[in-house]
């Protein structure tokens, strides 16, 4: 089964850290689409809308950490932004709850739209500002997150 | 003229218009001087960064002429997400009249028939987009 989102270096942010958790997110979404391609039912999609929710948290929460760290002028566009995504599907997940909607491919697009744009847009401004502050693109160990998130 | 036709014509008119360096300079220099709330808006903003996001825009806008899964939730997203800018929706007009005056200026082939065309993929645009900023119910149906 193809995938909904092929990782390739288009979507490397140049720090390994970083490019890891997103590779977490594209993950998800293709899982999120074979669920809905082999009908698994609302219930297991749901399951996975949620993980996906949950580890997107955590994702922005270190991402928004890392740039209070690094001062990053651009902080509250993009802290904006990140809660704007967050509103947004959770408000459509209480519509698919409390309206008995199915999670459809209309939404699994708009997530992969703006996964896609919004690594190629503003995460890549924030990386390059990190990388000129003298945070390293690789570390020689192995990404945090993928010591606790199998 | 078939859509896909059209959609080439718009790529190859912006590809012409955008290898003016100045392309984005002039737009935002020609959209500011509308009105001073539009330059409020965007005083003290990166225009770096601005101009990336123009650039992200009209990527999705030709998507969404080209009915790409997604892209319209994505630009009525997008024309939410602009509520915070305290912009008015009649804006986007302005917008895009901004935007087809500097293709103009850029594009040496620009002709009526380039113009029509880019006023069908960014008034496309621009409509899902302030759809999504007047209703606070316009959130991406899951259907």
């Amino acid at each position: 089964m193809s995938e909904l989102i092929a990782w390739d270096d288009s979507l490397s942010v140049g720090i390994d850290e970083i490019d890891e958790q997103h590779k977490v997110l594209v993950r998800l979404l293709n899982d999120l689409n074979q669920a809905i391609k082999e009908h698994h039912g609302n219930e297991a999609c749901l399951a996975i809308l949620d993980r996906l929710v949950d580890y997107t948290r955590i994702h922005f929460a270190v991402e928004e950490a890392l740039m209070r760290i690094f001062e990053y002028p651009d902080y509250e566009n993009h802290k904006a932004e990140h809660e704007e995504l967050v509103e947004e599907v959770l408000a459509m997940r209480h519509e698919i709850t409390h309206e008995e909607r199915r999670i459809s491919f209309k939404l699994l697009h708009f997530l992969k739209m703006w996964l896609t744009q919004h690594i190629m847009d503003s995460d890549k401004e924030y990386s390059e500002y990190f990388l000129a502050q003298g945070m390293k693109s690789k570390t020689g160990k192995r990404a945090w997150f993928s010591r606790i998130w199998s | 003229m078939t859509r896909t036709e059209r959609l080439a014509e718009f790529h190859r008119s912006l590809e012409r218009a955008t290898a003016e360096p100045e392309f984005l300079d002039r737009f935002y220099k020609s959209f500011m001087a509308i009105s001073p709330k539009i330059q409020r808006v965007f005083q003290g903003t990166d225009m770096a960064r601005l101009k990336r996001k123009l650039k992200s825009s009209l990527h999705v806008m030709t998507l969404a002429v080209d009915d790409a899964p997604g892209a319209d939730d994505y630009m009525r997203f997008l024309g939410k997400t602009h509520r915070r800018l305290n912009l008015d929706p009649a804006h986007f007009d302005l917008w895009k009249g901004s935007l087809l005056k500097t293709a103009a200026e850029c594009d040496p082939e620009f002709d009526d028939r380039t113009q029509a065309i880019w006023a069908e993929v960014i008034g496309n645009g621009i409509e899902l987009m302030r759809s999504g900023m007047a209703s606070r119910d316009s959130r991406t149906s899951p259907e």
